[in-house]
């Protein structure tokens, strides 16, 4: 097995006592290798954003955060701010949820593109002739054109690939993508989200693709991890998630998602709603909601074991209730 | 006129400063029915809607609910009420759509005592009646729309809307901001009241999976034309149009190929 480019170990990220009952993220755990695309997938408020961002050393305000997030061996959250530039420019590469707060409007695309670059020290022919090489590869026409026209004269959907372009330009080893093209219509999304792909396969680069949208995870990703009120609730291969998930959650994520193949079936809602920061009950955080809780599941907090190929954090995982 | 028509929509058309939004756009929902409007941003579903409920002037075409006319402003403030009944709208984001000062059980009150200003001995009841048919209780009646989540507005702006007694409901993208499991429960709540009331829904979506689920009939938009109609299941599974197709091609699901797609796009159509 290949050495992972990301190791999450046993972060946890906690506000002070007084913003939150509960930790955002609690004992989170995950790993990416080179040319592999993990996924992370939840509802709002599951973490699953904090997660990714951390990988960047991004932790929201005043927050206080324990464990490891180590890119290459090194805990990114130790770093020191040189470090963390050389990390952000080198090696992680982040893809945000609305090109439009990426990119500055006032700025052209080309010093957008080669902004970096050239703080890198590429000379500033050599930085134009590569920010034209990636324009093209994520399927902008004329490339040099575009490098002179500001954001405001591109769509969302074309904005998005100069985005995806320019996270691309330092070469990272690592991309994460949080909610790359959830603002983005589906056809553009299909554009969008072959661009990602085809460039993570050619050059190897590990991918954290994290979405709500459990369709869209299953079409992307080798292995996904789905979050729960700041845990990962289960980790498995995308074909066994959709075929035997054991954690209820999954479960429920798979069955009140409207499908759209003929004859699949209504979605069927799961009661309640996601926890908000505010509440911490006592156990199994989905126990409120979940069809087969028992009294020991408001009691007792499952942790991630074994069941399966994967990993699932419930205390029934291996009753088969789910069959 | 024998009995309701429904809602017939012929041609309408809508233009914003020399760029035709809407071209000649045109449908039926039989009443109790309901039609789903899909397509990408900027095909014109939105302006559509908003020409229905009055909050947009139509360069031209007709709207016709149950064999009356639309079309002309209406005069005086019994018929601007009257108009305000046939057709609710319930937008994306009902967080923006209530008056964040005042609390939603009143909010909904409000609409009763402009619509129905002689019912002043059961107001409470039916506003208790509304409430309860959405799922939400006296103690959230009494919140502020920030104190609920999205889940929980939602909710209300429907039970709002359904306060005026509409003939139909315009559901505007009205799922699309929600969680997944949230979603569904709209999805299931909104297939009850249509079965309960007979209220007819005009859905407005980009999505064509819950468009699936949720109408029986589908048309869909592309630069301001209709360019496929039919029953839901059968565009949904035999399309005719290629930008249908397109569009069900698009859907991300297992074993998808996006690279397929927008190779399949960018050749000559």
């Amino acid at each position: 097995m290949t050495p992972a480019l990301l190791e999450i170990d046993g972060l946890s990220v906690r506000l002070p006592a007084a913003r939150a009952a509960r930790p955002i993220l609690d004992g989170v755990s995950l790993s990416v290798a080179a040319g592999e695309t993990v996924g992370l997938v939840g509802e709002s408020g599951s973490g699953k954003s904090v997660a990714c961002r951390s990988v960047l050393g991004l932790l929201p305000q005043g927050a206080g955060a324990e464990g490891q997030v180590r890119v290459g061996g090194r805990d990114v959250l130790t770093l020191d701010r040189t470090a963390l530039r050389e990390l952000r420019s080198r090696k992680v590469a982040m893809v945000f949820q609305d090109p439009r707060a990426a990119v500055d409007p006032l700025h052209r695309i080309g010093d957008f593109l080669t902004e970096g670059l050239r703080a890198a020290g590429v000379p500033a022919d050599r930085a134009t002739a590569r920010a034209a090489e990636l324009l093209d590869a994520v399927g902008i026409e004329d490339p040099r054109a575009a490098m002179r026209r500001r954001p405001h004269e591109f769509s969302g959907g074309m904005l998005q690939r100069v985005v995806i372009a320019a996270a691309l330009a330092g070469e990272p080893d690592l991309l994460i993508a949080d909610e790359p093209t959830t603002a983005l219509d589906v056809t553009t999304q299909a554009e969008v989200i072959a661009v990602l792909t085809r460039l993570q396969a050619e050059r190897g680069t590990g991918l954290l693709f994290v979405t709500h949208d459990l369709e869209l995870a299953a079409a992307v990703c080798d292995r996904i991890h789905v979050m729960y009120a700041g845990r990962i609730v289960e980790t498995r291969a995308t074909d066994e998630l959709f075929a035997r998930p054991r954690h209820p959650y999954t479960a429920g994520l798979l069955a009140c998602t409207p499908r759209i193949d003929p004859g699949a079936p209504p979605p069927r809602p799961v009661p309640g709603r996601p926890l908000s920061l505010a509440e911490a009950p006592a156990g199994c955080a989905f126990a409120a909601r979940c069809a087969f809780a028992e009294p020991r599941c408001s009691a007792e907090t499952p942790a991630l074991r074994p069941h399966g190929d994967g990993l699932a954090a419930c205390l029934r995982a291996d009753e088969g209730i789910l069959a | 006129m024998s009995g309701p028509t429904g809602l017939v929509v012929e041609g309408l058309r809508k233009g914003f400063g020399g760029r035709t939004v809407v071209d000649g756009v045109s449908f039926t929902l039989p009443p109790g029915g309901s039609l789903g409007i899909v397509g990408e941003s900027g095909c014109g579903k939105t302006t559509t809607a908003r020409m229905l409920v009055g909050l947009e002037r139509a360069d031209g075409g007709t709207v016709h609910l149950d064999g009356v006319d639309r079309s002309m402003r209406p005069r005086g403030r019994a018929g601007r009420l009257e108009r305000a009944r046939g057709i609710q709208l319930v937008f994306q984001d009902p967080y923006v759509s209530l008056d964040p000062r005042i609390p939603v059980g009143a909010c909904i009150e409000e609409v009763r005592r402009l619509h129905f200003p002689l019912d002043r001995a059961d107001r409470r009841h039916r506003v208790a009646e509304l409430l309860d048919q959405v799922g939400l209780g006296e103690r959230e009646a009494a919140e502020l729309p920030r104190r609920l989540s999205g889940g929980q507005r939602q909710r209300v702006a429907i039970a709002r809307a359904l306060a005026a007694e509409p003939k139909v409901l315009i559901l505007d993208e009205a799922v699309a901001a929600l969680d997944v499991s949230i979603q569904a429960q709209i999805l299931d709540l909104l297939a009850g009241i249509r079965r309960a009331s007979g209220v007819a829904f005009l859905f407005v979506s980009h999505d064509l999976a819950v468009v699936r689920h949720l109408t029986e009939e589908v048309a869909v938009l592309r630069g301001g034309r209709v360019v496929e109609t039919g029953p839901t299941v059968r565009v949904l599974t035999e399309p005719q149009h290629p930008y249908t197709r397109l569009l069900l091609d698009s859907v991300p699901r297992r074993g998808w190929d996006p690279g397929r797609i927008a190779a399949g796009r960018r050749a000559p159509a």
